[in-house]
């Protein structure tokens, strides 16, 4: 199917009542000839199923405006001490948890509150306004849950997913990352073989968020001999399984709040209902992939929206109310310029991060990967560059640690590299829905 | 006649830097970027190699323009050209640790420029190579007086045989350190520039004391100091230039800052360059062994298109701060070209360390890559010695005088 691009959307999904378009020449200024289908010019035929709409669901809007406020209340007076520490403070954790976010878009029979994706994305730009580091500590079972939800059975994801609900100490990890930068997975060198009735996994996974503190791991390593995404296998493991081992959590520019670190797999047996085998087939397990990863972006992309947000109010706030050469500094073109920028490329990536949710949400395969990739691209770009401007825009005092924007700045430059570098993205993107190997 | 080709003494000094950056800064960088300090033993080491921070006049017991000094084939001096040259390579060793090399430092050029003979010979001798390591400083920034530079509220009066200080210095490089401080005060702030005097305050002058030391997102090691004066009993000998120079111009002492900035713009480009060039190498460095993969994968035309494209910019960035630096050499005037670069070489920091980190993906942002740490070492580069900003202010009114640019 070839791909879709936004204008086409409305044309395609109109109902033709009348058999198949009648398509005539229409003269375009003087020296384009242009296709066009008569019928989209006559007026009142042309209804689009889907119409642009940038308004949230009530339901969104409740969620947006309570989380909004909670991570300006509670989480940014916070985020400076979370960080120093290494470590989410557990009484917000509590609160976030108490609030059902972590699960939400997670269905009701595992404890999730059934939300769509598009809440998801919306929840985590407030959550990541409040603070980066704080929205990531939070997700548990995070990824790895994803992981379950989208490979597992409908038994796995009852066993591995319902504890998670309402617990506010279980943490879990998904250790997919290798030295091979990027979701280039048809590269994954860690491998699984059969063993007896169960697995034995053999392999090193890099950059695991709580690599020391998971209660379980989801690991994904390469089995038989299928190339690309069909050749790659989902297991969870629980920690304490023989054989694996993490790495204490080392230094990183931003997001401390997250320990990292590396972990071993040394031979490794799991049983042989560890490995997740919820879809049928070959390719409803490279589905399952593509769609655990285009999730991980779209999250991503909303924490470095809400990231972004937060510089630009910042920025905007500071130049409103500090003064030099007798007036405010926004009133200098130089400041107002990079902030109306700043702000117009934070909206871009916010709809980018939300189209490619609405494809999630749709179940629209082809779209998924692109604009998961796209909107990833987008919305770090975005991050980094208003991010290094609210420290700009504050000039000396920018540069100090007396105040949020250089943590900012080291957050989005940090969460910009968790999937790997643009130019991966860039690549997956262009390259469609055949290949992410 | 064009040329861009360095002297044979240029090369040398450009070689003696790049082995100094390379087996002595580059082991400690990431130490003292954790530990926010340089330590002793390698700050005595730089003393006694005469590698200090800012130019001790020979007269006074100095390097003078040392070896990178005297003039070229032409019968131009190439003092300035050969510094933005050894500077670049020092601050690709680490740029942290360079900003805290012993010396007059930011503090020296207004000494030099506007300080009687009696005060040069005072100020500069402390700096002689059998001497333990000392500093200088330059104290202009206020918390109200960034950018805004006529703004300051550092008051000075006269009283019999002193001068009586009374205000806050913020953000001074070696501050707390310092032997002496360029503080800049004003007797009247209505009289704005005409107002400013250049004052050097000794350590342990009553009244001048150390406020807080910052803690900063990079240059971690460079010592960043508030100062504090009350009632600071400065003697009438520490005016700079004496009365007489405040006598023949009506903005001696706003002057003498702002001609500082037309030499020290061009260095503090060519650390930028530095910083930058480093992160391209690092960056290089890890693509070449990390992408070392049995068959080809489509994103590494991306990968080699960014490396050639941070080259690209970073030999730019070079040859503005190579035009700054020649023009001052000639005598020409070069507050332009000094903007031009410093806003330049700043801008393509920024981008190509982040850009470095981006590419190194997971690894990008561990301590031991060292690019992370020039990530948040050049942000400063944006802001101090005037911001980006300003710099376009600069740029554009040379450009355009006949307009009122704001």
């Amino acid at each position: 199917m070839a791909r879709q691009s936004t204008a086409d959307l409305g044309r395609r999904q109109r109902p033709s009542a009348r058999g198949p378009p009648v398509l005539t020449w229409c003269v375009m200024s003087g020296t384009m000839r242009v296709p066009v289908n008569v019928e989209t010019l006559a007026p009142g035929r042309w209804e689009p199923r889907m119409p642009i709409s940038f308004d949230p669901s009530d339901e969104h809007k409740l969620m947006r405006d309570e989380v909004g406020r909670f991570a300006l209340e509670k989480i940014r007076p916070k985020a400076r001490e979370c960080e120093t520490a290494g470590a989410l403070d557990e009484g917000l954790r509590s609160e976030i948890v108490g609030l059902g976010i972590p699960v939400l878009d997670y269905p009701e029979q595992v404890g999730g509150a059934g939300m769509d994706f598009i809440a998801r994305a919306i929840v985590e730009e407030e959550l990541a306004f409040g603070d980066a580091g704080v929205a990531f500590a939070t997700d548990h079972p995070g990824p790895a849950g994803y992981a379950i939800l989208e490979l597992g059975s409908d038994a796995q994801r009852e066993r591995w997913l319902k504890p998670f609900a309402g617990d506010a100490r279980r943490k879990a990890a998904l250790a997919w990352q290798e030295d091979d930068l990027g979701a280039e997975l048809g590269a994954l060198t860690t491998r699984a073989e059969r063993d007896g009735s169960g697995y034995v996994i053999q392999g090193a996974k890099r950059f695991v968020p709580f690599s020391r503190e998971a209660d379980l791991f989801v690991v994904l390593a390469r089995m038989g001999d299928a190339e690309g995404l069909a050749g790659v296998r989902a297991f969870v493991v629980p920690a304490g399984t023989e054989g694996i081992w993490g790495q204490p959590p080392g230094y990183r520019l931003g997001l401390r709040t997250v320990p990292s670190g590396d972990i071993g797999l040394l031979g490794v047996r799991v049983p042989g209902d560890h490995i997740l085998d919820g879809p049928g087939d070959a390719d409803g397990h490279v589905r399952g992939l593509e769609r655990l990863f285009a999730r991980m972006r779209v999250v991503t992309a909303a924490r470095q929206v809400g990231v972004a947000r937060a510089a630009c109010e910042h920025s905007s706030n500071y130049a409103q109310t500090r003064e030099a050469f007798g007036q405010k500094i926004g009133q200098f073109q130089a400041i107002s310029f990079m902030i109306a920028q700043d702000a117009t490329v934070t909206n871009a990536a916010r709809w980018m991060a939300w189209r490619a949710a609405r494809a999630f949400d749709k179940g629209d395969p082809a779209e998924l990967v692109r604009l998961s990739s796209l909107a990833l691209i987008t919305a770090n770009r975005a991050a980094v560059r208003t991010t290094i401007d609210s420290v700009q825009v504050m000039g000396g005092m920018g540069f100090m640690e007396d105040d949020l924007p250089e943590k900012w700045m080291r957050d989005a430059r940090t969460l910009a590299n968790v999937l790997g570098a643009d130019e991966v993205q860039r690549a997956v993107a262009g390259r469609g829905v055949e290949a992410l190997a | 006649m064009i040329d861009f080709e360095l002297d044979s003494g240029q090369r040398q000094i450009k070689e003696m830097a790049h082995w100094f950056a390379e087996s002595e800064l580059r082991p400690r960088a990431l130490d003292s970027d954790r530990a926010a300090r340089t330590s002793d033993e390698l700050l005595v080491k730089i003393h006694e190699m005469g590698l200090g921070g800012g130019e001790v006049p020979r007269e006074y017991g100095g390097e003078g323009e040392g070896a990178g000094g005297g003039k070229d084939k032409s019968g131009v001096s190439r003092a300035n050209r050969t510094q933005v040259v050894a500077v670049e390579e020092m601050a690709w060793g680490d740029p942290s640790i360079l900003t805290t090399f012993p010396g007059p430092g930011l503090g020296g050029p207004p000494v030099k420029m506007t300080g009687t003979a009696e005060q040069k010979g005072r100020f500069f001798s402390i700096f002689k190579r059998g001497d333990p390591p000392r500093w200088g400083a330059y104290a202009l920034t206020e918390a109200g007086a960034g950018s805004d530079v006529a703004n300051i509220e550092t008051t000075c009066r006269e009283n019999g045989d002193c001068w009586i200080l009374n205000g806050r210095k913020i953000f001074v490089t070696n501050g707390a350190r310092a032997s002496w401080v360029v503080v800049f005060a004003t007797l009247d702030k209505s009289l704005g520039r005409a107002g400013h005097r250049a004052f050097v305050v000794e350590k342990g002058t009553p009244g001048f004391r150390v406020g807080r030391i910052e803690h900063k997102l990079g240059l971690r090691a460079s010592e960043t100091a508030e100062l504090i004066l009350e009632e600071c009993r400065v003697p009438k000998d520490n005016l700079l230039g004496g009365p007489d120079h405040y006598a023949k111009s009506d903005k001696g002492g706003f002057t003498t800052a702002m001609k500082t900035f037309d030499s020290t713009r061009p260095l503090v480009a060519a650390m930028a360059t530095g910083i930058a060039q480093a992160a391209l190498d690092y960056t290089r460095a890890f693509a070449r062994d990390a992408f070392m993969l049995s068959r080809p994968i489509p994103r590494y035309a991306s990968i080699r298109d960014a490396l050639v494209e941070m080259e690209r910019k970073i030999e730019a960035a070079r040859l503005l701060c190579w035009h700054a630096a020649w023009m001052a050499d000639a005598s020409q005037p070069n507050s332009k070209e000094a903007s031009m670069c410093k806003m330049y070489a700043a801008r393509v920091g920024q981008q190509v360390t982040s850009w470095g980190v981006q590419l190194m993906g997971g690894f990008g942002v561990l301590h031991e890559r060292h690019i992370e740490k020039l990530f948040r070492d050049i942000k400063v580069f944006d802001i101090f010695e005037g911001t980006g900003q300003i710099q376009r202010l600069i740029i554009a009114r040379r450009l355009m005088p006949d307009i009122r640019i704001s």
